[in-house]
């Protein structure tokens, strides 16, 4: 399955969840939701404007990982 | 956008319409289940009559129920009748009379007169009702329609309240009860025609007016269609729901 990691790529770029979603251009309920993996597919649109406010490629926050 | 500003004011107006419609069918229902009880509640009123005498109580023939399907033209003074093939009843109109046979409670042929003045003469020992218990009872089935009715309104209120504040038509809420509505209305088009049917057969009535107006339930092909297309409805909504919900969950 997909996870997303963005709480370790906001950790590494010292990035609050407030900040990221302000310049990212999202709620920052829409944002929680990405960050804690409650959603269920993200657009190209979404995940470009996310890479380059953290500068970053999509596998960074992106991880796949086998089903149990 | 425009087409959810729209959908709201349908919503609103289907609102106030089923709250009404329900309002108006409570209040039909109270009446016409005290009206029934009340026709059951009373004593049989049998009418009798013996060979060559006239009956004490008039009859108007064109508000006649029971079996009896003439009703004199005042016009022309003739005699006009509907043969009711079903019930094997047989009528015939001779010199202003009309005159026929009809089935007692306990199945007896009884041959009966009608003349011009609407009286009826006995040609032997008649036991003949115009039954208000008969007439308390076929209401029945038209309490069960309406209680169908009342139920669809029920669900319909709960459809157009979603949709008047709703952000999309494609909820659960509506789609549920879209299913729920098709599912009333599919019973409403058939149980109570075969109620009605059944109990006009068992007690043994043909139609119920000789005006020709009959209070029997018909089968109606068109609402088993609203029925149907209903029912497809809530399935284009259930897959619309599970796109919305997709949709939701992209950012």
């Amino acid at each position: 399955m997909i996870t997303l990691r963005l709480d370790r790529v906001m950790a590494d770029r010292k990035m609050s969840l407030n900040e990221l979603s302000e310049k990212v251009g999202i709620t920052k309920a829409n944002m929680s939701n990405i960050k804690t993996g409650k959603i269920s597919a993200i657009r190209f649109s979404t995940l470009d404007a996310i890479c380059k406010v953290l500068n970053c490629q999509p596998g960074d926050i992106l991880e796949y990982t086998e089903d149990d | 956008m425009k087409n959810i500003k729209f959908m709201h004011i349908t919503g609103k107006v289907g609102y106030i319409f089923s709250i009404a419609f329900f309002v108006f069918l409570v209040i039909s229902l109270i009446a016409s289940v005290t009206l029934s009880g009340f026709l059951i509640s009373l004593p049989d009123d049998t009418v009798k009559a013996t060979p060559g005498l006239y009956l004490t109580a008039d009859i108007n023939l064109e508000n006649t129920f029971g079996n009896l399907f003439g009703f004199v033209d005042e016009m022309d003074n003739e005699v006009h009748y509907i043969p009711d093939s079903e019930n094997g009843d047989y009528y015939q109109a001779k010199d202003g009379k009309l005159t026929g046979t009809f089935k007692s409670k306990d199945h007896e042929s009884i041959k009966y007169e009608i003349d011009s003045k609407g009286n009826i003469h006995g040609l032997a020992t008649v036991e003949y009702s115009i039954n208000n218990r008969q007439i308390g009872i076929v209401i029945i089935p038209h309490i069960i329609s309406a209680l169908f009715l009342l139920f669809a309104s029920f669900y319909g209120r709960r459809l157009f309240k979603e949709l008047k504040s709703a952000e999309t038509p494609f909820t659960e809420t509506i789609s549920k009860n879209l299913l729920k509505l098709s599912v009333i209305i599919l019973g409403y088009s058939f149980i109570p025609a075969v109620a009605s049917n059944l109990l006009f057969s068992l007690m043994g009535l043909g139609t119920f007016d000789s005006s020709g107006q009959s209070i029997r339930i018909a089968f109606s092909l068109t609402t088993i269609v609203v029925a149907v297309v209903l029912f497809m409805l809530s399935l284009i909504f259930k897959y619309g729901t599970s796109l919305q919900k997709q949709a939701d969950e992209t950012l």
